[in-house]
């Protein structure tokens, strides 16, 4: 059995929490919590804390991300929309 | 000897391309004359700052020469900043030389540190609308 410490995700969680997401700071706290179980002895418990770093880090980016793709989905079709609107109004005049 | 310091080459190849991209189109473009730029979603959801907020303001200024202009947006920058570059260089590698850095970057009282600073800066910035 490999007995090392599972990777901390430290830099992900750090990177994470700069893109302005609460789960960075989520991925942040696994992320401690990985060499803690690790110098406890529980390598069980500090594995599944090195999964739960690496999921929030990267969801926390990955939301992000989405949301901004989202937003610009929705400024697009705003724009679309408006612009239909204006022609409709000037056709009326 | 390179391979020995990317340990995953493609990742950060595709890292490095990314940041390049984002610093290229922060270059040229003020974030804050384009309604297209990233927003945050905590300032979206929310109306507050995020302690993240300011990065491309932060970027477009520092790219541009305009250093005390940068921190202005965001002063925790001047902190999380250098221990995120000190960070990757150690993912690197290049700290190899170095382990009792190394040690004290990973360390709890440093991780533990950058988290009550961030919820301090967050406080303070929404406070005081900086």
């Amino acid at each position: 059995m490999n007995n090392e410490c599972p990777k901390t995700h430290l830099l992900l969680a750090i990177i994470s929490t700069l893109f302005c997401m609460p789960l960075g700071v989520f991925a942040i706290l696994k992320s401690s919590e990985v060499k803690d179980f690790y110098l406890e002895g529980n390598l069980q418990k500090s594995l599944e804390a090195s999964q739960k770093a690496k999921k929030y880090a990267w969801g926390g980016i990955a939301l992000s991300v989405t949301f901004w793709l989202i937003y610009i989905v929705g400024i697009v079709l705003f724009a679309l929309w408006l612009e239909k609107s204006l022609d409709a109004v000037g056709n009326l005049q | 000897m390179v391979g020995k310091i990317f340990g995953c080459r493609w990742k950060f190849a595709i890292a490095l391309f990314l940041l390049f991209c984002v610093l290229i189109l922060l270059y040229f473009f003020n974030p804050v004359e384009y309604q297209l730029a990233p927003k945050c979603i905590v300032k979206m959801t929310t109306g507050l700052s995020c302690p993240g907020c300011g990065m491309q303001r932060f970027l477009h200024a520092l790219m541009h020469g305009h250093i005390y202009e940068a921190f202005s947006y965001n002063w925790f920058f001047v902190y999380a900043i250098p221990y995120t570059l000190l960070l990757v260089a150690a993912r690197i590698n290049l700290l190899s030389r170095l382990p009792r850095l190394e040690h004290a970057l990973h360390s709890s009282i440093a991780v533990y540190f950058y988290l009550i600073s961030y919820f301090i800066w967050f406080i303070v910035r929404n406070i005081f609308n900086i």
